[in-house]
């Protein structure tokens, strides 16, 4: 009896293993060159459909796929509900897959490893720039610089600019991008400011003086001195300091007058050191702000722990942020305002903006240039996602569905918000940042607008275009940085040491070396003169 | 009853004390996370973010998962994956490892370098890779049954508990016409029921875990494990993706509960297995 049990149930599992494998023998991802429709069988539950499958690879006998292989955190929608995949092969009769392969780290040994066992996908991330230089080599990318005729819509849209961060070897081996701004902003609490009867903070001495007052005057009125008038996701927070004196927490390459040079060597860069101290010494700054994730700066916000913070627009400002921000205390008002000024005579900016925005990730296979219908797909791919039409798909999902158009406008229904939150992912070429936040967060207009104005004062940085010299070791001098950044802010080593600094920068990690070789990599890609 | 002294009673009040602050750093990880993920968000941040007992219960986290069509899904793929994989695992192993602990099995001393030599140096990532794919295993769950079917670690260990059987059991078996299957089946099967149920929970938890492997081998994000989609939930990109918003903490912490409450409910069928020894008095002397 106990033996029939037993041999039923391994028989039971046996068909399990059998039943459940059988669902995923039908994708061959990467290899279906010319059916589309075998790729889709994947998805599909029972094997019921073969006749349909029959007579959709048929008639769709002669559509090129393409399969897209990307990283992140992006749930798509089954294959038969994939909008934008449907909609790219509708408009230019290209069918497009786009996979998903983990993220991070994942996400470079999962595509390594396909790469080096011959399964190139057509189009992919690049897992960082050593990685991409490692695939030039290699030959397992190609140049898009023979096609750029072809790409001229795609070149228009982009901007002509943005090709310049792309060239490797006087080669493109990236699909070049659209720069996107910063979005950094100060933030205060203005209903705690009327309680203290204190004011926006325009100059760095009022700052302190309010981010006293929202420390020690109890402005959530608990009788507890439980609140920080500053705080911040970061190292990078006491950039809402230092900027305004020409000075950077890293070591940020900038171009004055033509010459290049660090944050670091800024002229004002200790007086900015100084001030940040004094904010620590005075007992306003969270003792976190160093550790802190933007989710850990949200929660202390919402928690009524902090007055004042050096933070950005997509962090907060969104419906569900505000929502979370005001739950505790229903007259939380976080408002932003202008980047204090340090009376240095500099432009006060906060956080910068990279010269090489436009620097794309996306590379196509070596192969696609031998496969004239791919190439001729991928062209078309490109081209499509910046018309009017793609952009739109891309950016914003159906007509009618997801968006109306009125007055010329485009208008958001509701739907966008459920439906379209994985459409980012086929950004290939990124958006027009301004516009694009504008249509998904009509509420936000004030605050999307203020962040994008702050961007023309940021200072325009340019170590993104800089490769380290060899047997440079960039991540160790960063390191010493940080560490000592932390000792000269929280008073371990004092402010007037900080000229050895620079001198052990130089002689341990050869810093002047990076600089020249910075300088000359500059002066090839045409930043400098 | 010998009275205990009172040297003792501060021994044993030390240790009961020990014990329980042991105890509750165990358990207060687990119970906080229960809490979060039952408590409003507003109600987590009032109290700084940290609670024991939740005051306020809601469910709204667990709705919200339920609906979304990803986690129940991942669930039922990864569900299967550990039932089936566990399946394969122990019958590979058991039917592996008895023939091995037999002393007279011929070429024993040239087979056991050979299947522990694997165990020391592994392939790697990207040959093993070559070989799932070009055995067209790439795509489909067998890339996450097949290859880890026996853990040489593991297979070792249920080498070593049969080996320990008393070999006069089988003897008597045989001389009651029992061929080698039917002994392992009805004698070595029933009686090593401890160490096979302690495989089953190793095999079961490693394959409730899958993560890596789903990434490598299915490019299909319908087909992805629960760790997988897990991850992805946890973590939006929130420079490229404008709508994202991290999840608040009370769904965070409902997701580990979501995942991780099906492989704990497991666990107390198979604790008996484990301090339940083996029949030793079945042989007497």
């Amino acid at each position: 009896m106990k033996q029939k049990k037993v041999m039923a149930m391994l028989v039971g599992l046996a068909m399990l293993v059998m039943a459940g494998c059988g669902n995923g023998n039908a994708p061959a991802v990467g290899t279906a060159d010319t059916a589309p429709a075998a790729q889709e069988s994947g998805v599909q539950e029972s094997g019921g459909q073969q006749e349909e499958e029959a007579t959709d690879a048929a008639t769709q006998g002669d559509v090129v796929s393409l399969e897209l292989v990307s990283a992140d955190g992006v749930t798509l929608p089954d294959k038969a509900d994939n909008f934008v995949e449907q909609g790219i092969l509708d408009a230019i009769g290209v069918g497009v897959t786009l996979n998903i392969v983990g993220a991070g780290a994942d996400y470079a040994t999962a595509l390594n490893a396909r790469i080096s066992g011959g399964d190139v996908p057509d189009l992919f991330q690049s897992p960082s720039d050593e990685t991409l230089r490692q695939y030039v080599d290699n030959g397992i990318v190609m140049s898009l610089a023979g096609y750029l005729d072809q790409l001229q819509p795609f070149l228009d849209w982009v901007g002509e600019d943005a090709l310049q961060p792309n060239y490797m070897d006087g080669e493109i081996y990236v699909i070049p991008k659209k720069g996107r701004g910063s979005y950094a902003l100060p933030v205060v609490r203005q209903d705690w400011l009327d309680k203290v009867g204190a004011q926006t903070p325009t100059t760095m001495e009022e700052m302190l003086e309010v981010a006293k007052k929202l420390t020690f005057e109890d402005p959530d009125g608990n009788g507890a001195q439980d609140t920080y008038g500053f705080t911040g996701n970061g190292l990078g927070s006491f950039n809402l300091i230092l900027n305004p004196y020409g000075g950077s927490i890293w070591n940020q390459l900038i171009l004055e007058d033509g010459k290049l040079t660090s944050t670091l060597l800024a002229p004002h860069m200790q007086e900015g050191l100084e001030m940040c101290r004094k904010f620590v010494d005075a007992g306003v700054v969270d003792p976190d702000i160093v550790a802190n994730t933007e989710d850990a700066v949200r929660d202390k916000m919402a928690q009524c722990k902090a007055g004042m913070a050096a933070f950005n627009w997509a962090g907060m400002y969104k419906q569900a942020f505000i929502e979370q921000l005001t739950a505790v205390d229903a007259n939380a008002d976080w408002v932003w305002f202008d980047v204090p000024d340090a009376g240095t005579g500099i432009t006060p900016s906060f956080d910068t903006v990279s010269a090489v925005a436009s620097k794309g990730r996306w590379c196509v296979s070596a192969e696609v240039a031998e496969n004239p219908a791919k190439l001729d797909a991928v062209i078309k791919l490109l081209n499509f996602i910046v018309s009017e039409e793609g952009e739109r798909l891309v950016s914003y999902g159906v007509e009618g569905r997801h968006y109306n158009i009125e007055d010329g406008q485009i208008v958001k229904t509701d739907l966008m918000s459920s439906e379209c939150d994985f459409l980012w992912t086929y950004q290939i070429a990124h958006r027009d940042e301004e516009t694009y936040l504008g249509v998904k967060f009509p509420e936000a207009a004030d605050s999307i607008a203020f962040a994008a104005k702050l961007d023309e004062d940021r200072m325009v940085t340019y170590e993104g275009a800089v490769v380290a010299p060899e047997g440079f070791h960039a991540e160790d001098m960063g390191t010493y940085i940080n560490e000592n950044m932390i000792a000269f802010i929280f008073g371990t080593r004092p402010i007037s040491e900080y000229d050895q600094f620079l001198e052990e920068l130089r002689t341990t990690f050869e810093f002047d070396r990076y600089m020249e070789s910075a300088e000359e990599q500059l002066r090839e890609q045409g930043y400098m003169e | 009853m010998v009275k205990k002294s009172k040297g003792d009673r501060l021994v044993d009040g030390l240790i009961i004390l020990i014990l329980a602050v042991v105890c509750v750093v165990c358990v207060f990880p687990l119970l906080y996370v229960v809490s979060v993920s039952l408590t409003p968000i507003t109600e987590v941040h009032r109290n700084g973010g940290f609670l024991v007992i939740p005051r306020s219960v809601t469910l709204d986290a667990y709705r919200t998962i339920i609906q979304q069509k990803a986690l129940p899904r991942a669930m039922g793929i990864t569900a299967y994956i550990t039932i089936a994989g566990t399946a394969i695992n122990i019958v590979a192993t058991v039917m592996m490892a008895y023939p091995l602990s037999k002393k007279k099995l011929a070429g024993r001393k040239w087979l056991i370098p050979f299947i522990i030599f694997p165990m020391l140096f592994s392939g790697g990532t990207i040959p093993t890779y070559l070989l799932i794919k070009n055995l067209n295993l790439v795509g489909t769950y067998w890339a996450l049954l097949i290859p880890g079917a026996v853990y040489t670690y593991n297979l070792m260990v249920v080498k070593a508990f049969f080996e320990n059987l008393p070999e006069e059991l089988f003897e008597s078996a045989r001389m009651d016409g029992a061929n080698e299957f039917c002994v392992l089946r009805r004698i070595v099967v029933p009686l090593s029921k401890p160490v096979v149920m302690t495989m089953v929970l190793f095999y079961a938890v490693s394959h409730w875990e899958t993560y890596f492997d789903s990434i490598m081998y299915l490019p299909d994000q319908n087909m992805q494990t629960l760790q997988v989609v897990l991850r992805r939930m946890l973590t939006p990109n929130m420079e490229m993706n404008a709508d994202a918003t991290i999840p608040t903490m009370t769904l965070q912490m409902a997701m580990v509960v979501f995942t991780t409450i099906p492989i704990i409910v497991v666990y107390p069928f198979i604790q008996k297995y484990f301090t339940k020894g083996m029949m030793l008095g079945a042989v007497k002397g």
